[in-house]
């Protein structure tokens, strides 16, 4: 008996190193993304109307600004496969949810849109602002150090 | 002399899935009151400089900060920094100041 066990499970194992790979759907955030720019929390920003307080108010701090500020970006990102065996790298199974916001120069919301790094059909010129931006910060794993102390006053 | 051998490489293994579960991290500087004194309205951007230290993003001069805050159920609050993206990061801390550096408006956003 155990001996046909010990077939079955070397035949599975090879049906599936064989075949490539497995992808297994998922549909969660990342560690190191945040999860509070769904489309229900962008539907309270109207253009021409919504200033660049509220949307920091509403959404928090964005991942990236532009330098003046008229532009920023707000980015979740989730895993949509699990992928089992093969090239990690061919299977693009990593979303990136990109939130861009800009702003007129007194402040009030010019243009949303909503970009999705990952999927094959995207227009890779609709990335430009993030390129101009100055691409992706580094989830290095670490916890901040304790507040800054001021030297004492000077008398 | 080989099935002693498989018997202690056994016995390792299970002394480390027993006692692996012991492991923890160092507990992250926290404080229940971190946030008490800074989220009144009347409050100056220079007070809050002070106790909460130089802020995660600034927008237009200054006039807005904000801070990414991370929470322990037990411990509090700690604050956390923007190069780790938002792990252990629950909230987004926006406070924004009139011309005199006077805290008008704060919120606290969910952001995990």
């Amino acid at each position: 008996m155990w001996h046909l066990t010990i077939v079955c499970t070397g035949m599975v194992i090879t049906t599936i190193s064989l075949a490539g790979c497995l992808i297994i759907p998922t549909d969660y955030y990342l560690y190191y993304s945040r999860k509070n720019v769904t489309e229900e929390a962008l539907t309270g920003i109207v253009i021409g109307t919504t200033t660049r307080t509220e949307v920091l108010m509403k959404l928090g701090e964005p991942d990236m600004a532009s330098q003046d500020e008229t532009e920023v970006c707000y980015i979740a990102s989730k895993s949509k496969a699990a992928l089992v065996g093969g090239k990690s790298r061919d299977i693009p199974f990593i979303f990136d949810y990109i939130h861009f916001i800009s702003f007129e120069r007194n402040g009030l919301v010019k243009t949303m849109r909503l970009y999705n790094r990952g999927d094959d059909n995207l227009d890779p010129s609709h990335l430009d602002p993030l390129f101009r931006l100055g691409g992706y910060p580094i989830p290095e794993p670490h916890f901040s150090k304790s507040p800054i102390i001021l030297p004492a006053q000077r008398e | 002399m080989k099935t002693r051998c498989v018997k202690i490489a056994a016995f390792a293994v299970w002394v480390m899935f027993v006692f692996g579960g012991c492991a923890t991290l160092p507990p992250v500087p926290a404080d229940k009151n971190l946030l008490n004194d800074v989220v009144t309205s009347g409050t100056s951007r220079e007070a809050i400089l002070l106790k909460l230290g130089e802020p995660s993003a600034s927008f237009e001069s200054g006039r807005i900060l904000t801070y990414r805050i991370g929470k322990d159920d037990d411990q509090g609050y700690f604050l956390m920094d923007r190069l780790v993206r938002w792990t252990n990061t629950k909230y987004s801390l926006v406070l924004v100041f009139d011309d005199k550096g006077i805290l008008t408006k704060h919120t606290l956003v969910p952001v995990r």
